[in-house]
């Protein structure tokens, strides 16, 4: 374990969770392996790992969609791993996903207008006037004009259009917490660098915490309070940015950090 | 092609529906002395060896062959969709013996089966539809079922999931909404089928003897091939040109559902 102070009472508490699939030949797969980790509030979290190290999964037990086989997950104070489906309702939406295939990420038969208006409906203070709040939430993530998009399909916007779209809808319930799945994996260069902008400016304006998943060390870098290092189900080393970057202790650590350092080489 | 298919399915319907407000009940079956006439200006179709205007017959089957269609399409995919819907969503034991069942379904032979039926328990309309639904629903079934568990892992269902929706509201209006294309194709496929068998039954002389369709006409036209050609061609053509419009048809709808396709 490292040594850097954890948030006093932590927003997201994950307690050695642990999922395991059964593949379609049988086998089994430990996804995830006795993980630990928090999130504070207004804290930016990187769990990066090359793909198939179970970072997907575990961002689907943080949310809920699977449940541990074992551990426990608590969620600002409160243990959720347990809980029904209809005791769960309320203190999902404390988090919210964003998911990395945008393009699967709304219901083709909905308008943007219908898709917000149904994720506005789920808040715990519905707004009475629908259209003005829906028009609100897409300014907030710079779809412009508003009035314009709220009768096109998801699929009719561009790509970075509809990831916007997806932090819009995270946004309509006032989450504390993100979890993001490499949203940035499926947009080019140009419109990263706007996503981030904007993510980092949700977080000024409303203090969420985000769990950044990607498998680029130099977005981690960029982006995030602390970084989490996933490595076949396990999480092998923990710490803040700088400690991660500066003197990585794992050797898988060592060798993410490297590879990064050779691509900013390159692209400097 | 979407016109054409479509154009000759709604020309059919309008037949199916003018037919009875326009004619008489029993003009298809006035017999007259002028028998097996060729096709001429006073009898387009021609005529059968009672003397009765092919066309008019014609006009008349066709009613039966398409309330036969679509009506067990229709059943058969109302049934098709809710069971599928359940195995999908509901998965475990559930599932496993809905899908054992569909399996033992698929590999009985309808149309030996609704033979069976309907010579024991008797003719009629009503039978015949009730079999081809009761047997046809598993294809249904297992196409709802597949595209239910693909859509629910699909991001909008999740995200509805992380919305704290309840899994009966993201089943009905998340998940089967984006599964009807597949099923009207299914469905279309079934009714295209059951007119066939309808037709099938009916040549067998299998169906009442007082109800006129497109089967029982071939059937007394087979008879008299080699006499009578209209007798065979024209009802034969019809079946002919409905199931492949029928099928065609279904490719459209389910084109023009596809909410991603312009
Ligand atoms: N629902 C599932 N059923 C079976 N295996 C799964 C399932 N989800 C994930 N896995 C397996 O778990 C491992 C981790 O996958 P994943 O969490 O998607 O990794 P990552 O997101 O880091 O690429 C992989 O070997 C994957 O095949
Ligand atoms: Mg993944």
């Amino acid at each position: 374990m490292t040594t850097e102070t954890q948030p006093a009472r932590p927003l997201l508490d994950v307690r050695s969770a642990s999922i395991s699939f059964k593949q379609q030949h049988g086998a089994m797969v430990h996804a995830v392996r006795s993980v630990s980790f928090a999130v504070g509030a207004g804290e930016t979290v990187a769990l990066v790992g090359e793909s198939g190290s179970g970072k997907s999964s575990l961002a689907r037990l943080v949310l809920c969609l699977t449940r541990p086989d074992s551990g426990e997950i608590h969620l600002a104070g409160e243990r959720i791993d347990h809980l029904s489906n209809r005791e769960l309702r309320t203190r999902r939406l404390l988090m919210q996903p964003v998911f990395q295939d945008a393009s699967a990420a709304f219901n083709p038969r909905r308008t943007v207008m219908q898709s917000l208006e149904q994720a506005l409906r789920c808040s715990a203070t519905p707004p009475v006037d629908m259209r003005p709040a829906v028009e609100e939430l897409l300014e907030q993530v710079r779809l412009f004009p508003a009035s314009r998009l709220l009768n096109r399909f998801s699929h009719e916007l561009s790509g970075g259009q509809r990831q916007r779209l997806g932090i819009a809808r995270a946004l309509a319930v006032n989450p504390r917490l993100i979890v993001a799945d490499e949203p940035l994996s499926g947009a080019d260069v140009s419109i990263r660098g706007q996503i981030l902008d904007l993510l980092i400016e949700i977080q000024e304006s409303r203090g969420i915490a985000y769990l950044f998943i990607t498998h680029d060390m130099t977005l981690a870098r960029a982006f995030a309070h602390r970084v989490l290092v996933m490595y076949k189900g396990e999480i092998v080393e923990q710490g803040t940015t700088e400690q991660i970057f500066a003197e990585p202790k794992n050797e898988y650590t060592k060798i993410l950090v490297k590879a990064a350092a050779s691509i900013d080489d390159v692209a400097a | 092609m979407a016109w054409i298919s479509g154009g000759f399915v709604v020309l059919l319907c309008m037949v199916a529906v003018l037919a009875p407000l326009l004619l008489s009940p029993d003009a298809p079956f006035q017999i007259s002395n002028s028998v097996l006439l060729a096709p001429s200006a006073g009898h387009w179709f021609g005529t059968d060896d009672l003397g009765r205007d092919v066309l008019l017959q014609v006009i008349w089957g066709t009613r039966i062959s398409l309330i036969v269609g679509i009506v067990s399409a229709l059943a058969a995919g109302i049934i098709g969709l809710v069971v599928g819907a359940i195995s999908g969503y509901c998965g475990g034991l559930a599932d496993a013996m809905i899908m054992r069942t569909t399996e033992i379904f698929q590999v009985m032979p309808i149309f030996v089966l609704a033979a069976l039926i309907v010579a024991m328990a008797g003719a009629g309309e009503t039978r015949i539809i009730a079999v081809i639904a009761g047997l046809s629903w598993p294809q249904t079934a297992r196409v709802v079922r597949s595209e239910v568990l693909r859509i629910k892992g699909l991001g909008y269902a999740e995200a509805a999931r992380c919305l704290g929706i309840s899994e009966f509201r993201i089943l009905v209006f998340e998940i089967i909404p984006n599964a009807v294309g597949p099923v009207i194709a299914v469905s279309t496929l079934t009714a295209a089928f059951a007119i066939l068998l309808e037709a099938a039954l009916s040549f067998f002389g299998l169906t009442s003897s007082d109800t006129i369709s497109w089967g029982s006409t071939l059937s007394t036209g087979q008879r008299l091939l080699y006499t009578a050609w209209w007798l065979s061609v024209f009802p034969g053509t019809l079946i002919f040109l409905t199931a492949l419009a029928f099928n065609m048809f279904g490719d459209c709808v389910r084109e023009a559902l596809d909410p991603r396709s312009e």
